[in-house]
């Protein structure tokens, strides 16, 4: 195989063109010998080689068909970094602005108290009235969803124990037809044993067979026969 | 070698500017012209290479675009130790690899999504080989049987067999040996022939 792979390559190279002097001059030798693979080999690197250089089509050549707008892609996109500075205030009291609004949003966010002996001062971040109003809705349809999902739980757990229970009588099932039939096998062949020996007795060559032959039944068996 | 590593067909004909001249003249002075001139010599090269490699016209259409976009927005990284078409070539390979990567993990998405269904390849349009072998010609046997193969091993075969560009400049286009190349070239070569040959097998035994 590995021998019929060099050769190949070798040809495959002869025809395109890949090989020195002295090689190629031995291949071409090789080739006179194998008239038909040899022109086998050539036809299919013409194939490839037409394939390779088959032309498109014109449509495609066409270079109207290339929509560089070249103002464009000379700038491209912006940079992140250069977005992120047009967006950035330039003067100094911009930024101050920008800051204490910062400030004080983040304030807004957060509750404070603070206890000074008995009495205890809390500000900041309380939920409004709507916010309030929204809860007990929302608990409502939580615990909705949670009632549907414990239905939905019951009755896969019931379908689960449903299919356990059809597993164990498969099993039972499979378990006592394998009993039976080998039951019936044994009394089979014991059957079988029976008609042998009536058959030899008939004969008249029961005891001599027998004897040569047969071996004497196990007593389980004999006793059940008949 | 390459016949444009030094000077194309027309810069050999009349004082054309070479195309090292031409980029350099572009990355230089940003001359449009000369980026414009050197579209002209090479989008016939660049769009048929895309079209075959590819497998799809429509996408091919695209990916010449992102070539010359690329060549536009990147001219400037033009080392010009090296040959233009071997630069300009490795562009458009590397767009055909991001265009692959993409299309690969669209396909794994959508199996991912549909239990690892095997979907039709959405762009590859060559017909299969079970399909052309009723047509019993050759030339159209091996396009089938070239369908079949993966972008990266069509890619090899055009940069030799339609491109001329030698087993040393596809080594530097693809970031590979020349002697990896040209093992690579004979066993796509082989391949496409074993898979030929069990073509006809199976035409004559049908």
């Amino acid at each position: 195989m590995t021998e019929n792979n060099d050769r190949e390559a070798r040809w495959l190279a002869y025809h395109l063109g890949d090989l020195e002097e002295m090689e190629r001059a031995r291949v071409a030798e090789e080739l006179l010998h194998s008239p038909q693979e040899a022109s086998d080999v050539e036809r299919f690197v013409q194939s490839v080689s037409g394939w390779a250089k088959r032309p498109v089509s014109e449509t495609l050549l066409r270079i109207e068909n290339l929509h560089l707008e070249t103002e464009n892609i000379g700038r491209g996109p912006a940079p992140f970094r250069e977005r992120l500075r047009n967006l950035v205030p330039r003067n100094g009291w911009a930024w101050g602005m920008a800051a204490a609004a910062l400030l004080v949003f983040a304030l807004s966010q957060v509750r404070f108290s603070v206890s000074i002996g008995d009495s205890t001062f809390v500000w900041g971040g309380q939920p409004s009235d709507v916010q309030l109003d929204r809860i007990p809705g929302e608990i409502q349809a939580l615990a909705g969803r949670i009632q549907s999902l414990e239905e939905t739980d019951a009755d896969i757990g019931e379908q689960v124990q449903s299919v356990a229970l059809n597993h164990l009588a498969l099993k039972e099932e499979v378990r006592s037809t394998g009993s039976l039939i080998v039951e019936n096998q044994r009394r089979e062949t014991l059957t079988r044993y029976h008609d042998f020996q009536r058959l030899l007795d008939l004969t008249g060559l029961g005891s001599t067979y027998a004897q040569a032959h047969l071996e004497p039944i196990a007593p389980d068996v004999e006793s059940d026969g008949g | 070698m390459h016949p444009s590593a030094g000077r194309t067909e027309a810069e050999i004909v009349g004082d054309m500017p070479s195309d090292r001249d031409l980029i350099l003249r572009f990355n230089g002075r940003n001359d449009r012209r000369a980026f414009e001139e050197l579209v002209h010599r090479w989008d016939g090269r660049v769009i048929a290479f895309l079209v075959k490699a590819s497998g799809n016209p429509e996408v091919a259409k695209d990916l010449r675009q992102e070539v010359f976009v690329r060549l536009y927005r990147y001219g400037r990284t033009y080392d010009p130790r090296f040959s233009f078409p071997t630069w300009l070539f490795r562009i458009a390979t590397n767009v055909l690899k991001s265009w692959g990567a993409r299309r690969n993990r669209w396909d794994r998405v959508q199996s991912s999504l549909d239990g690892e269904t095997e979907f039709p390849d959405p762009v590859d349009s060559s017909p299969n080989p079970r399909e052309s072998a009723a047509l019993g010609e050759m030339e159209d046997r091996v396009g089938a049987a070239i369908g079949e193969l993966s972008v990266e091993d069509r890619e090899l075969l055009l940069l030799h067999l339609d491109l001329d560009f030698s087993y040393r400049e596809i080594g530097e286009i693809q970031d590979t040996p020349e002697t990896t190349v040209k093992s690579r070239f004979y066993k796509v070569l082989q391949r496409l022939r074993q898979e030929l040959k069990q073509l006809e097998w199976d035409e004559r035994t049908l």
